[in-house]
């Protein structure tokens, strides 16, 4: 048999118990992993359960100082909403550069996470806006750091029977932005990509975040250029040295979409440009 | 045969409506895949797994076990000639002890679906012997090479002698030497290779698909299957694109899935997935190109020596006749009185190259226009004087000794698209942008001549079936396609001109081969020109039939009718003697009367010479000339280049069709921008770098310009009513126009397409050492 | 499985594999071929349906994940005013060549007229970069869409 049967729960309580008994797939939006399955036509499909129908996974809720999105919301959903666009802003910006329409109306957040790519364009916003990962099981709940969450390319801590169920961003207004570059303007996978957000007082960076795309294994935060940053007044002095210290801290590879030198030098770039914008102002620069 | 001032005309030169628009809005227009027969089986193919391998031994036994599987061949159940090739006959449908590219086919497979047919063909075990990967054309060309075939890996040697270069450039004060190259690109049709073969009631076959070429393909399929020609039937669906693309790679894909058709007495579907369309089908030619020239200190070119290598990939296919193009047009548009050309192309275990729109000119446009670039910063001109000072004119003479008879419109072109930019003062301000300017303005022109047709490249005719049916309406069909670019319409606004009727009353029927003569290949933009030709012939035999009994019946001579708009008058005013005749009546008594309402048009095109040593002759019987304009911005920090503005001017001879023209110019742009900016089939070791349009990046609705397009008519006294040609030419300028504006605006030259970031902001090619393998499998991994 | 879901306006009932590619579904077993596969990963667009009015690459989708939900094809375009305005607009503008990216480049379309009439080609650049031509070049395109927005603010219909 090539193809077996899909599991459609109604509930997460349903879902949970599904995974924890039988070796099969979740697939939320299905725009990584049926493109992995399409690529592998020729071998049995694995049995599959499909998310859409867990309404609870779907909300975009506000808590007491968090804001949880659940691990189904598409990232049009994540476009269109309010909340996000005033806390989350780099995360609003990286949905809505990604893919095509087609794309971003099936994409979820939290299959987005999951396929654990170092190009994954949510990622990198959620490193800098101190993301945490609810991981459940039908026996147990934990909520993890999205920077603790990745092992490599394509893997995670992610335990069997476990799912992603929510995305919690505590509530903060720093200013932020994320920025990318493809080859083509619409529909290509990052060449490189930068997040960044600022608590800044009275012009001076009281805390910084930077998270980089594409440059090494996983997503990774640049620590050196955030040290750097803390306590500096946002100057073109800072910002041409921060991108310096950023440009050493990437490790990126030659591949077919760009070369490792090229990286490098646009890992600074994009810093530079993301801070540019923040010290004029511009909250996201793009 | 420009004998119609313009503003008589009724149809020509309008804008109307493609005929095939309501199938095609609806989802109705049925393409290859679409077609359903009952019973019918699903084909796959089983690909080599090496670019270059000995095959020791294949084994199908377990594969044919698999439930659902119907039949496995390989080639030794080949039943005729197991190799095709309209110039050399050397393709294996199926490779019997050799592969020499990763595309090559070993085994076929029908099943009760896709799934297990794939899964199927993934379960026969091949033994391979590796053989060394010549992955480099000019490695290729030394003696001591590994051979791709039996012979020298020298698939073709053209030349151009003309004059004397030496003498050339010792009257030369400035000599230069440049080096340029292009990389291989895909066709890129959105429809991947589609195919139904179905056995027929009396032996024969008859096969529905994506074909471009259906005279070529079923010649292949007939020889393969051994076959008669008239028991092999190929009819065209609706084509997705083609860009000279479905051609031998269709005769492939339509003699595998006729033979198993045949092996097991159903219906067979063959489906290409966008991957296997991108590992099988072959690409437009990588060139490598040397260019030396020499000019006068006030700016006259004297002579070009000119060595092209074109990678010809596993077969030769089309590129004797590809690089035969490029041959003739290598020197560009100018006046060259000394040239020594030489063009090979070379077999490798890449993927083999063949036609693809444009058919060996975007790659020498791209030399040559960046090249006329280079000589005028030397020479401190400005690009469009240098240009205009050596530029082709009426009763020029060509590199290949061709005095131009017709209008030479190639200044013209050129002097309107600049103009329409104000080109030579943007051109002088963008060289004096500060260095402190991150986001730089460049502005770039290009311009060519092409000939029109197949030239000396062989049988250049047409046929064209008319049929007025009794109440009126008429059906016409063509042995020369409508791949999309809009044939059906174009023969069919000819038509109805010729006829005085309106396009609404014709129906054109995709071609057939058991009911269309052989009208050659649907190449070389000879559409309009052979079949409007073949059209008008057929119009006027019809005409000649129905104008005696029109004449009768209004009482007037046949001279003095008049028709137009579907009614036959007797004046030309309305006065109260006019008469008037509706043309479906004409012909319902035309059939009452026992006149046969059906003909045949032809048309042969005029006689061309080349002389093989010297490379002189009239190469083709007429040209067409066309310029290009691109403003760009170059992000200094990145080396992202936008293109925002882009001004087109071609001479088509006369406008058909005005909407279809106009989209003509704008997908040939989108197309050139690609080549220019963001495509580039990669191989490493003759394994694709890519296989799917996620990382092969076609320009999308964001990466297009602002656009522009200029008609120059000069009415061609060969073509119908004065039309030539537009395909191709549209498309192989913008990718030099770009690169000239790049190079004006960051003060570098990028002398190798495409124009990615890394190379516009580092002057380097991506480094491709991370193996796909690798690449892959840390993706299953995942 | 079985799956029950509105087609272009009409219920529909049918027995399908849950793991079925939505575009075999709808090519394979409904027969309605209008929708086109280009490339069979999200990029190319030519598959692209209307799910709950929302533009989807089918060829991305599962058969169990359109259960209970509302479905419009090529087929049925007419059920909706906004593509029944885009089909009018593409047809006379010229907007078609080879045709094979017209069905999923309308139903694009259509879903970004039903919530914006009043737009810039660069909104409509950014809408329809998930489909790709390889013969237009977009221009036509770009203005079919404006055209048919045009239409549908003025309130005319064709």
């Amino acid at each position: 048999m090539i193809r077996s049967e899909t599991i459609v729960p109604r509930s997460l309580a349903d879902a949970l118990r599904v995974l924890i008994r039988r070796d099969v797939i979740p697939i939320a939006g299905g725009t990584d992993i049926l493109v992995k399955l399409h690529d592998r036509i020729d071998r049995p499909w694995p049995q599959l359960i499909v998310l859409d129908n867990i309404k609870q996974l779907k909300k975009i809720d506000v808590g007491r100082g968090h804001i949880d999105i659940g691990a189904m919301a598409t990232f049009t959903d994540i476009e269109r909403s309010k909340i996000l666009s005033k806390y989350a802003m780099p995360l609003v910006t990286a949905v809505s550069l990604a893919g095509s329409v087609q794309i971003r109306n099936r994409a979820t957040i939290g299959g987005n996470i999951a396929n654990a790519s170092p190009a994954g364009d949510t990622i990198p916003p959620l490193f800098v806006l101190d993301a945490q990962i609810e991981l459940r099981s039908a026996k147990s709940v934990r909520l993890v750091k999205i920077a603790d969450f990745f092992n490599g390319p394509g893997k995670t801590i992610l335990k069997s029977g476990e799912l992603i169920t929510k995305i919690r961003i505590p509530l903060s207004d720093y200013p932020g932005f994320f920025l990318r570059l493809g080859t083509r303007k619409a529909l290509a996978i990052s060449k490189v990509s930068v997040a960044g957000r600022f608590k800044i007082t009275s012009n001076s960076i009281a805390e910084a975040r930077v998270a980089l795309g594409a440059v090494a294994p996983t997503v990774i935060r640049a620590a050196k250029t955030e040290k750097f940053l803390n306590g500096k007044t946002l100057d073109e002095a800072t910002i041409e040295k921060a991108a310096e210290i950023v440009r050493d801290e990437a490790r990126p590879i030659d591949d077919i979409r760009s070369s490792a030198e090229y990286r490098k030098n646009m890992v600074g770039v994009l810093l530079k440009r993301g801070l540019r914008g923040l010290m004029n102002g511009f909250v996201n620069a793009d | 045969m420009s004998d119609q001032a313009e503003n008589d005309y009724s149809i020509i030169g309008k804008d109307v409506p493609r005929v095939d628009v309501i199938d095609k809005v609806t989802g109705r227009a049925k393409y290859g895949a679409d077609y359903f027969a009952p019973g019918q089986l699903y084909g796959a193919t089983r690909y080599t797994d090496f670019p270059h391998a000995i095959i020791k031994k294949v084994d199908i036994a377990k594969a044919k076990s698999l439930s659902g599987v119907r039949a496995i061949l390989t080639a030794d159940d080949i039943p005729g000639r197991p190799l095709f090739g309209a110039v050399i006959a050397h393709q294996p449908v199926l490779c019997k002890d050799r592969v020499r590219f990763y595309g090559d086919a070993v085994a076929i497979v029908a099943a009760d679906t896709q799934e297990i047919a794939e899964y199927a063909a993934s379960q026969i075990e091949i033994d391979y012997e590796p053989l060394p990967v010549i992955d480099d054309p000019v490695a290729a060309m030394a003696d001591d090479s590994y051979r791709i075939h039996a012979d020298s890996n020298i698939c073709t040697h053209h030349k151009v002698r003309k004059g004397d270069i030496e003498k050339g450039f010792a009257a030369s004060d400035l000599v230069i030497e440049r080096e340029y190259s292009t990389q291989p690109i895909e066709h890129a049709y959105i429809e991947p290779e589609a195919v139904l073969a179905e056995p027929g009631e009396n032996g024969g076959i008859t096969i529905i698909g994506s074909v471009q070429n259906l005279y070529n393909i079923r010649r292949a399929v007939a020889s393969v299957l051994g076959f008669p020609l008239n028991r092999t039937r190929i009819i065209q669906a609706t084509l997705g694109g083609s860009f000279g693309g479905k051609d031998e790679v269709m005769s492939a894909i339509c003699s595998r899935a006729a033979m198993l058709a045949l092996a097991v007495g159903r219906p067979v579907k063959m489906v290409n997935s966008r991957e296997n369309s991108m590992r099988e089908s072959y690409k437009r030619h990588p060139y490598k190109m040397k260019y030396k020239v020499g000019v006068t200190r006030s700016g006259i070119l004297q002579a070009m020596e000119i060595t092209i290598i074109a990678d010809a990939g596993a077969y030769a296919a089309m590129s004797p006749f590809v690089t035969w193009r490029s041959t003739v047009q290598a020197t560009g548009p100018y006046v060259v009185p000394n040239v020594k050309t030489d063009v090979y192309a070379v077999y490798t275990n890449n993927c083999y190259t063949s036609a693809m729109r444009g058919f060996g000119s975007p790659q020498v446009c791209f030399a040559t226009e960046s090249l006329m670039d280079e000589l005028a910063e030397s020479l401190q001109l400005d690009p469009l004087e240098f240009r205009l000072r050596n530029i082709l004119r009426d009763g020029s003479i060509t590199a290949t000794g061709q005095k131009l008879t017709h209008k030479v419109s190639v200044g013209q072109a050129l002097q309107a698209v600049a103009d329409h930019a104000d080109y030579v003062e943007k051109y002088r301000a963008n060289i004096n942008q500060t260095s402190a300017c991150k986001i730089r303005k460049g502005i770039g022109i290009s311009c060519s001549y092409r000939g029109v047709s197949l030239g000396a490249e062989g049988t250049d005719a047409a046929g064209v079936v008319v049929s007025v049916q009794t109440d009126g309406t008429v059906v016409v069909s063509c042995g020369l396609v409508d791949m999309g670019q809009g044939a059906a319409t174009t023969i069919s606004m000819v038509v109805a001109e010729e006829l005085g009727i309106t396009t609404d009353r014709i129906r054109f029927v995709n071609a057939d081969t058991t009911l269309i003569p052989d009208s050659g290949p649907t190449v070389a933009s000879r559409t309009t020109i052979m079949a409007g030709n073949a059209a008008r012939d057929g119009c006027r035999k019809l005409l000649a039939k129905m104008k005696p009994v029109a004449s009768t019946l209004l009482g007037c001579s046949e001279s003095e009718l008049i028709m137009r708009n579907n009614s036959i008058r007797s004046a030309p005013d309305k006065s109260s003697d006019s008469k008037t005749l509706g043309f479906s009546e004409l012909a319902r008594i035309c059939f009452q009367k026992g006149i046969p309402l059906l003909s045949h048009g032809w048309y042969k095109a005029p006689s061309t010479t080349w002389d093989e040593a010297t490379g002189q002759g009239d190469a083709y019987f007429t040209y067409v000339y066309g310029a290009n304009l691109a403003e760009v911005e170059v992000d200094m920090v990145t080396g992202q280049v936008r293109v925002v503005k882009f001004v087109s001017a071609h001479d088509l001879g006369r406008v058909i069709n005005r909407s279809g023209a106009l989209g003509q110019v704008y997908g040939g742009v989108a197309m050139g921008l690609g080549y220019g900016l963001l495509e580039n089939y990669a191989e490493r070791k003759g394994k694709p770098a890519l296989e799917n349009f996620d990382e092969y990046l076609l320009a999308t609705s964001c990466d297009m310009p602002e656009m522009e397009v200029i008609f120059i008519e000069n009415p061609d006294e060969l073509g119908p009513h004065g039309a030539k040609t537009l395909g191709e030419p549209a498309c192989e300028l913008a990718a030099p126009a770009i690169a000239n504006a790049v190079a004006n605006a960051t003060g570098r030259r990028c002398r190798h397409l495409p124009l990615t970031l890394e190379r516009v902001l580092l002057g380097v090619d991506l480094n491709r050492d991370e193996d796909r393998e690798s690449a892959k499998s840390r993706n299953a991994s995942q | 499985m079985k799956l029950t879901f509105k087609l272009n306006g009409k219920k529909t009932l049918i027995d399908a594999p849950g793991n079925m590619r939505l575009i075999d579904l709808l090519r394979e077993r409904l027969e309605l071929t209008g929708t086109k596969e280009g490339c069979g990963k999200g990029e190319c667009g030519a598959c692209t349906v209307l799910l709950d009015n929302q533009a989807v690459c089918s060829c991305l989708v599962l058969s169990a994940q359109i259960d209970g939900r509302s479905l419009i094809t090529i087929e049925g375009a007419e059920k909706m005013k906004e593509a029944e305005a885009l089909r009018t607009a593409f047809a006379e503008t010229g907007a078609i060549q080879c045709g094979f990216c017209t069905p999923g480049m309308i139903l694009s379309a259509a879903a970004l007229l039903r919530t914006h009439r009043k737009l810039s080609a660069a909104q409509i650049k950014r809408h329809l970069a998930g489909n790709l031509c390889r013969c237009t070049g977009y221009s036509k395109i770009i203005e079919a869409v404006e055209a048919a927005a045009i239409k549908l603010k003025n309130g005319k219909r064709k």
